[in-house]
């Protein structure tokens, strides 16, 4: 662009470039006051494109170390009747992920949807928004197990659910019996290979310490309030010296 | 015997407030000059600015002897725009046609003489903004402005500072203002925020910027105005 030398100062001139800009460019070796000049356009210096481009990579990492952080599981929560929840919590105790773990439970994720929600308020949707209430009868069982990379919110979590899923499913159902477990990730693991939840899977366990002939997977269907029926009946059977194997495999129901 | 523009040329010569007069008032055939010769739109303005001040320095050199002005004014302006084409070609390393027809031009230099004309014309052009230079500094320093200020204060968008330049007009072609600031030398930023409705902000923080352009709209800068937007014609 074309400009005029206003000013001579040092390496630097003032020039006012056609269209009345002031800019402050270095002056060229014969320039003088009043010379009509051509000042090249101003561009970016090499240096300001390094920091530009290190700006980007930075903005970059971290939007992509956000997302990372956002999506990242730090909890995982499962809500057993007999349809079985599992929420995936990350560690701004934000639900990121919902999981049905049997066609029961499809049902009501898709009535309720959850996800990016507080678990405290998730789980207080899901128990009170109508979807569990069938499965919720007079002396139901509902399981609630945490399983959390950090130990030292483990408590937290079981006080705050129990405080947040009581408050939403106690008015409305007085007489249901609700437990709150914390699992390890090995309980997870082994509860997944079989396709449950760890809450189903511990109280299968549990069966299977009363009946060691059964095979979990023929309850895997069960409501939690089945399942505990069938320990407290072959508990009962234990005591009593018979075989309650068949008895237990042959009562349990949806 | 001279004829009228003739005079005012004359006029002109020792007043620059007249010069600048006759630059507006011929800026067609200077557009008309500019247009003629190849370029693009990327260069216009400059080459506009150019032309501008090659009908300046016509004016200022201008001998009634010489014949016709409006010819002799057209010369000057081509040779100088052909100059300015033949720099920029060398600095981009290519050969560009001028003028669809350049032959005028042959005639009417031999190669030394253009060597020699143009340096001189260079020199002289330098002086007349060098003399408007000087005198526009001690204007701004009244005002407390320097020319290092202005390269921070100035607005960066075109569109920020064509705003502006409208301002600075709206102050010069109002009497009431116009007075005001000489009197004061004070912006009336609140009758200008309300006649642009604008926020008094925005005029506050161009404020510096907007006083330069009146200064220069208001005192004998003719040659440095060539180089404000063109649509300033105070």
């Amino acid at each position: 662009m074309k400009g005029i030398v206003f000013r001579i100062g040092g390496a630097n001139a003032v020039v006012m470039l056609t269209g009345g800009n002031f800019v402050n460019t270095r002056a060229k070796s014969g320039w003088q006051v009043g010379d009509v000049v051509t000042v090249s356009r101003q561009t970016r210096s090499r240096k300001m494109w390094a920091v530009l481009a290190a700006c980007f990579a930075l903005a970059i990492s971290l939007g992509f170390g956000g997302y990372t952080l956002y999506y990242s599981q730090e909890t995982l929560v499962s809500i057993d009747v007999n349809p079985s929840i599992e929420l995936g919590i990350n560690r701004f105790d934000r639900v990121i992920s919902v999981t049905a773990r049997n066609p029961e439970a499809g049902r009501i994720i898709n009535a309720a949807p959850v996800k990016n929600m507080k678990y405290t308020d998730a789980v207080a949707a899901l128990v009170s928004g109508g979807g569990l209430d069938p499965y919720l009868a007079s002396d139901a069982f509902m399981l609630f197990t945490v399983q959390t990379k950090n130990a030292d919110k483990q408590e937290a979590l079981l006080s705050n659910l129990q405080e947040a899923a009581d408050a939403a499913v106690l008015p409305h159902h007085q007489n249901l019996n609700t437990e709150y477990y914390a699992v390890d990730a090995q309980t997870v693991s082994n509860a997944h290979r079989h396709g449950m939840t760890a809450g189903k899977y511990s109280i299968l366990m549990e069966l299977q310490q009363v009946a060691p002939e059964i095979d979990i997977s023929e309850y895997s269907h069960c409501s939690i309030d089945e399942i505990k029926g069938q320990i407290e009946m072959h508990a009962e059977n234990g005591k009593h010296g018979r075989n309650s194997g068949g008895a237990g495999h042959g009562n349990a129901h949806h | 015997m001279l004829n009228d523009l003739q005079s005012r040329i004359l006029d002109a010569q020792n007043n620059r407030g007249e010069a600048n007069r006759l630059v507006t008032e011929y800026l067609p055939l200077i557009k008309r000059q500019v247009s003629a010769a190849k370029s693009d739109a990327a260069d216009y303005d400059d080459m506009l600015s150019i032309g501008m001040l090659a009908f300046l320095d016509a004016i200022y050199k201008y001998d009634p002897k010489r014949g016709a002005f409006i010819p002799y004014a057209t010369l000057v302006i081509k040779n100088r725009l052909i100059d300015e084409y033949r720099k920029n070609s060398r600095a981009a390393g290519r050969v560009i046609p001028l003028f669809p027809d350049d032959s005028a031009e042959k005639t009417v230099r031999s190669a030394d003489e253009t060597v020699s004309i143009r340096a001189y014309q260079a020199d002289q052009e330098r002086q007349m903004l060098a003399e408007e230079i000087d005198q526009l500094n001690n204007d701004l320093e009244r005002h407390g402005i320097s020319f290092q200020e202005l390269t921070r204060i100035c607005p960066k968008r075109a569109r920020s500072r064509k705003q502006c330049t409208d301002l600075a007009q709206a102050v010069v072609g109002d009497e009431k203002l116009r007075a005001d600031f000489i009197r004061n030398s004070r912006l009336p930023q609140t009758a200008l925020a309300e006649r642009f409705k604008l926020s008094p902000k925005t005029i506050e923080k161009h404020r510096k910027y907007i006083v330069t352009i009146i200064v220069m709209m208001l005192g004998d800068y003719p040659a440095i105005r060539t180089f404000l937007p063109k649509e300033v014609d105070a």
